[in-house]
Order: structure tokens, then sequence, then C-alpha cells
């Protein structure tokens, strides 16, 4: 029964609660890196590595962390793991780091590994809090992966910098740049919502204000302690 | 009560610790690997310019007596030669050049790696320089890209002259001004002393020039300097005609003296003033159109003022641009002695032998044009005396 739970979690952030097309979290990394495979899969794997580290740091201090200062640690957590990675990619990698440029910095403050810490992390035990974090880093790795294959493929006629021959000629450039890539991100999440319309319909998920790291700064407005399910609030 | 306001201060205060710790820690691993590649990544540049190249270290510049256009010099470890890197303004600023030479002196590559230029022509300079030293450095500019070769030429100098620098030497950094000063200063005896070079009004035997200043006078006798103090003794060694002539020369000086003349009517609007010495010479002062009265691009509306001291018998004893604000770097060089001395000693008939400056047609027009005012205006006025 464990193991079957264990796997639930995993699974969930690859499908059901996939961070980027059923949340709709971190879509600023997804729509500026996967105008080709390999930065696409760059970005995933480097995003998973910062989650999955983050998720076990921040499940183990969750019992030390008081709840004002919760947020700040958490980012110093994040950042930290993200300025690591960095290094060792600029030491190791330096042409994937260089592609990746400033949206290596920017997995910082990608919703989904703050969102995750806040939603998660600090609620479950560390070997969980690593489960769920691989499954959403695998679930947003192929996320982008499905994004960046279409986009390349059909935009620049070549999938991880190798050409496909007969479809130089039927390029459409237009969707390795942002107007399409806004168009191809809407309709893998129209095909997402069609495929899971089967399984019961997306989980819907409310986001009020236990998730919403201003919380205390909001009065009666519109996240007025509603944690009713059937609520769904995007973030970014 | 105080455990809960010092807490979250002490967690957060120990988690920013650890990560540091954790920061530090990669750092240490990652920052020598790092730089080896970014190492790899300057030495690409420098091997480019010095081809048989290996491996570089940097040599330190500041206070060494390199030029003021080297912003970095690597010396080759293997003794293939030297690297200078160069920044200098051509058209616009922050052109900078890198230069390789080997333990010839020879270029052995030269590469523009920074430009705000507007025509591009610094990526096709390089090449010409290559395999030429400091006694064979005849590189034409490219064709309307003026400035930008002759600031790329500049940088090429400048790399030579490091070059004898980095090896021990040394090069004068002094611009001609200041040799000039230095030397009449060493003349006199003086030190610090800023001299003034006279307008001659009177024609001089063997004398081509008088400098002054409070402490004395310096004479430029042939190819020496003789100095005189303010009491006419002379402070230089020189030999016995050469201060003869220095002598001669400031009582000729203090003996000069200039007369108004009103202008007669006739007289070109272009001729300011006149004077005349005792000895029948005169002296105008003129405006000419060049190109700042034309209706060229960026003309400045402006004329260029000129100062011409013409003999009794009718020969152009001085010349002198007063004041001009004609295209930078093109026309402006009608400010410079080494163009309108060329003036001097031309009379009437020969005064058009003069050539143009390159580039700068209708400023030497417009001079030449004011010379020969000025002999029709002495002409003029001399048959009126």
């Amino acid at each position: 029964m464990t193991q079957h739970k264990k796997l639930a979690i995993l699974v969930r952030g690859i499908i059901l609660e996939n961070p980027v097309l059923v949340l709709v979290l971190g879509t600023c990394p997804t729509l500026a890196t996967t105008s080709n495979v390999i930065s696409a899969v760059s970005m995933g794997l480097s995003a998973m590595f910062v989650l999955i580290c983050s998720n076990i740091v921040i499940s183990l201090l969750r019992n030390i962390i008081p709840d004002t200062v919760r947020v700040p640690c958490y980012i110093v957590v994040i950042a930290g793991f993200v300025t690591v990675m960095q290094m060792l990619l600029q030491a190791y990698l330096p042409s994937i780091y260089d592609m990746l440029g400033v949206y290596l910095a920017l997995i910082v403050v990608n919703c989904i590994i703050l969102g995750r810490a806040e939603m998660y992390a600090r609620k479950n035990t560390v070997v969980d809090s690593a489960l769920d974090g691989l499954g959403m880093g695998i679930g947003f790795l192929l996320a982008l992966l499905v994004m960046a294959t279409v986009r390349e493929v059909l935009g620049a006629g070549s999938f991880a910098g190798f050409e496909i021959p007969f479809l130089q000629s039927f390029r459409i450039p237009i969707l390795t740049q942002a107007p399409g890539g806004y168009l191809v991100f809407g309709i893998v999440i129209a095909v997402m919502n069609k495929l899971t319309a089967k399984r019961g319909g997306v989980k819907k998920k409310s986001f009020s204000c236990e998730g919403c790291a201003t919380a205390h700064l909001c009065g009666a407005g519109s996240c007025a302690g509603d944690t009713s399910e059937g609520e769904v609030t995007r973030n970014g | 009560m105080t455990k809960s306001k010092i807490m979250p201060s002490v967690v957060l205060g120990s988690i920013c610790i650890a990560v540091a710790l954790l920061l530090a820690a990669v750092n240490m691993l990652t920052s020598p690997v790092i730089k080896a590649a970014n190492d790899k990544k300057a030495n690409a540049a420098l091997i480019e310019v010095l081809p048989d190249g290996e491996s570089f270290e940097q040599i330190a510049i500041e206070g060494a007596g390199y030029p003021p256009e080297i912003t970095a010099a690597y010396r080759e470890t293997t003794g293939k030669g030297y690297v200078f890197q160069m920044s200098v303004t051509g058209y616009k600023s922050g052109l900078v050049i890198m230069c390789g030479i080997d333990t010839d002196g020879k270029i052995t590559g030269a590469k523009c790696i920074a430009s705000n230029e507007t025509l591009s022509a610094e990526s096709e300079l390089g090449g010409k320089y290559v395999g030429l030293d400091a006694t064979t450095l005849n590189v034409d500019n490219v064709t309307g890209a003026t400035l930008t070769s002759k600031a790329y030429r500049q940088a090429i100098e400048a790399a030579l002259n490091a070059y004898i620098v980095a090896n021990g030497g040394e090069v004068d950094l002094r611009t001609p001004e200041q040799i000039l000063q230095d030397d009449l200063n060493a003349a006199l005896g003086s030190e610090g002393k800023t001299f003034e070079k006279w307008f001659a009004v009177e024609e001089l035997d063997g004398v081509s020039a008088i400098y002054y200043c409070d402490a004395g006078y310096v004479m430029a006798v042939g190819e020496e300097y003789v100095g005189l103090d303010r009491s006419g003794k002379a402070t230089t060694e020189a030999s016995e005609a050469a201060v003869a002539k220095a002598k001669a020369a400031l009582a000729v000086y203090n003996a000069s003296s200039l007369t108004e003349l009103t202008l007669p009517d006739g007289v070109s609007k272009n001729v300011l003033s006149a004077h005349v010495t005792e000895s029948g010479n005169y002296l105008l002062e003129l405006r000419a159109s060049g190109y700042g009265r034309s209706d060229g691009y960026h003309s400045s509306g402006e004329y260029i003022k000129i100062k011409v001291a013409i003999s009794a018998d009718g020969k152009i004893i001085s010349t002198l641009t007063t004041y001009q604000n004609e295209s930078k770097n093109i026309g402006d060089a009608c400010a410079d002695p080494s163009y309108y001395e060329q003036y001097n000693g031309k009379t009437q008939q020969s005064y058009t032998e003069v050539p143009n400056i390159s580039g700068a047609t209708v400023t030497s027009n417009g001079y030449r044009e004011a010379i020969g005012l000025a002999f029709d205006t002495v002409e003029l006025l001399k048959g009126g005396a």
C-alpha cells in the first residue's frame, strides 16, 4: 500500500498535476527555453535538480523554520542550490551554461519550486517530498520536451540540432519565436485537458491563502481564506 | 516571548551561513576550472594575432613608460614575442585593437576586437599590417574611412613603441609641443617656462624662429637653439657664429615696430587689419572662406582667420592660422604649422604651388585665396602710400 502511495506521489506530478500544463506554473522558462530541444532538456534537468534538493532540505527543516521567516528561508535555500548548479555548469558544461543564459538564474524565482516548497515539502516527510520533487521535475521536463519538439521540428525542421531533411522546406519559423511559443503552449494545454478529461477531470486545486506567499497582506479581498475545491487560481 | 522574537532571525541567519559555506565549498572546487576555461578563451584571441604562440602571461603596464594607448600587454612565455591591446578613437571612441609582434619586431597579426566605427573598415585593416615593422609601416588609408585608418595606424605605432618598452627600451612619449618646450628650457637654462613663438614681421638672417618667455629668448639658428637671457647674454654653449646670429636677430626683434594702417576703400572686407613696419614689411590679418563658409554638411558657418607678414620685396615672412573651425581631423589640418608654414618664403608668383590638404580641398582653396588676397592688398597699400 505504501509503495502504491509513493508511486502515486511520483506519477501525480507527471500527468494529473503537471506543473506546466495543469498547474500553469513556471511558464517563463517554458516559453523561453523551448525553441530548441537541447536547451529545453537542459532547463528541465536543472530545474529538477533544484526542485529535488530544495524539497529535501526544506522538508528536513520543516519543524525548525518558524512561520514568520519561512519564505526568506526557502528562497535562501533555493537560491543556494541554483547557484551551486550554475557554478557546476559553468565549470563542466560551459556550452549549456551559455545556452541557458539568464534563465538559469531565474530558476530561483520559478514558481514551481517555491510553490512545491510551500504546498508540499513543509508539510510532508523527506522521502515524500523528494518523490514529489522528482515527479514534478519529470512532469516539467516532459512538458518542456513536448513543447520543444513541436517547436523545433515544425519551426526549424530539426531535432536537437540534427536537421530533418524532408522538413527543411516546410518550416514554420514563427513557431520558434515568441508568438509561436504561446500558440504551441495553448494547444498543448488544450490537448492535455482533453486527455485527462476521461480520468474524472483535472483535479482542480485551490491555491487560496494557504498557498499564497502574501496572504498576510490581504484583507477581506479576493482570496479571503477560501479553501473550497473547484476554485482554480492560476499562478504564473 | 523573547524566544519567538529571536528564533526567526537565528534560524534564518543559520540557514544563510550554511548555504554560504556550501557555496564557498563548491566555488573552491569549480573556480579553477572556470578560470582555466576563461583563460583558454582569452588565449584564443591572443593566438589569433601571434599564431606561433602557445601560452601567455600578462605584463604590468602601469608606470612602466608604455604609450597611453596600451591597455594590456602579454608576453608569450616560450619566447615567441608579445601581444599588445590598444584603445584608440577613430570616428568614435572605443576602437580596441590587438597586435602581435614577434622577436624580430615584425607584426604577426592585428585584429580589431571592439569598435563603434560606422563603416567596418577596421576589419580589413588588420591584414595589411602583417609582416611590417617600425621601418616599413606604410599602409594606405581605407577610402572614406580616414579617421578609422588613422586611428588604427596610431594603435599599431603604439604597439611598436610598446614592444620597445617591453624589451627594456625607452620611448619618448612626449608630444612634439612638449619636446619643443623642453628643448627651449634647456637652451635658456630655465625650468618649466612656457615659451611663445614670435610672429616674425622682419626677415631674420639664419634664424628661423624666435621664442620668448619672461626669462629670456631662444633663437632657432639652423639645427640648434641658442638662448639669450634678458640682458642679451648667451646661455647656451654654441659656436660664435650662431651666437652672433642670435644676437643680431634679437636686435631686429627689439627694434621692430608696427604702425596700424587705415584700410582704404576698395580693400576687400576679408582683410581685417593691416600694419606696416619701419622696414616696409606688411602685417595683415585676413579671414578665409573655407569649408565653414560653404554649404557643406556640418559646416560651422565660420571663417578661418589668418595672419600673414609680407616683406617689402614681396616675400611671405610668416604665416599663422589664428582661428579655424573646419571639419575635425580633416580641414582642421590648416591649423597645423606643417601646412601653413609651406607658404613661408613664397611670392605672389609662387604661392599657388602649395599643395592642398588631402581630403580638404575646400579648406585649402579658401586658404590659398586669402593668401592671394594678402598679396593683392599689399600692392594696393603700396600704391596708396
